[in-house]
């Protein structure tokens, strides 16, 4: 018959629970354990090995780097140019009457005022 | 050896002696901890989020890296020292896990684990993450500005490509 133990009892016992798990193993039938269980703390392991070594190598090689020669704003400013470049190339496209966006637009005002194209 | 998962540090004394000696007996940043503030008015919590704040500045332990002290705290959104949030089921669950005895390959894991977290405490994370703060609002600025410009690469790629498709088909 196995005994229930009391709160008091648990709470006298409380650290030797990895002995317990000795024993029960040596002596009692092996519990088959879901195979969910195995690799959840495999998988997390893994995963939290992975997150330690992505934040060793950003503070062990690219924060120095970051810290003593730091190009975020010579690149900013290029990037910034780069960025008026395209947006000028893309008026230029999109002003011609051609342009699928002109297109639409036009399509958008006929249907809004009920407008119907007339062959010519 | 244990799991990094969550644990919660209970302070009811928030003096600097009691906060020094409970700091030295836990393995802050070496495993995942949170503090629980709910029910506390918001100017008492600052101020000894505060307090605490400077007695882990001054053993140099980060409260990000390796592993994060959460504060939770309804009212207080963010902070510059500490990761906040506002209920106990918002934090990570990445460091939600039941414990129980690990087998062979689970402890080398967890011993390889260890040794990096070990090694990156020993990079100087506080005092560089300081510095790295002052140069954030570039590099958020960069990733920005360089998105911006990939989107409208991409669109002009697509439109210079769009009336060749035309004069093929026409």
């Amino acid at each position: 018959m196995v005994k229930k133990i009391g709160d008091k009892i648990k709470s006298d016992l409380k650290g030797f629970e990895d002995v317990f798990d000795l024993m029960k193993d040596r002596n009692g039938p092996k519990k088959e354990e879901k195979e969910d269980g195995d690799f959840d703390i495999l998988e997390f392991l893994d995963l939290e090995k992975q997150r330690l070594e992505k934040i060793t190598l950003f503070f062990e090689k690219k924060m120095p780097v970051l810290l003593t020669s730091n190009q975020t704003q010579t690149v900013i400013t290029k990037q910034i140019a780069l960025r008026e470049k395209f947006i000028n190339e893309l008026g230029q496209i999109i002003q011609k009457p051609s342009s699928h966006f002109q297109k639409e637009l036009s399509l958008i005002f006929n249907k809004a005022y009920g407008i119907t194209e007339t062959p010519d | 050896m244990r799991l990094p998962v969550f644990e919660e540090i209970i302070l009811k004394n928030f003096n600097e002696t009691n906060l020094r000696k409970k700091l030295n007996l836990l393995e802050i940043g070496e495993t995942p901890y949170f503090i629980n503030l709910t029910g506390m008015p918001l100017e008492s919590a600052l101020q000894r989020l505060e307090a605490l704040k400077n007695i882990l500045h001054e053993l140099e332990i980060n409260t990000f890296f390796p592993y994060p002290l959460f504060i939770i705290h309804p009212e207080i959104k963010e902070l510059p020292d500490f990761p906040v949030v506002s209920e106990e089921r918002l934090l990570p669950t990445h460091f939600m896990k039941k414990t129980r005895r690990l087998r062979g390959r689970e402890i080398s894991l967890l011993n390889k684990t260890n040794l990096l977290a070990k090694k990156s405490t020993n990079l100087e994370i506080s005092k560089n993450w300081e510095k790295f703060l002052k140069i954030n609002p570039f590099t958020k600025l960069l990733s920005q500005v360089t998105e911006e410009v990939y989107f409208y690469e991409s669109l002009l790629e697509k439109l210079k490509a769009e009336p060749r498709k035309e004069e093929e088909n026409g």
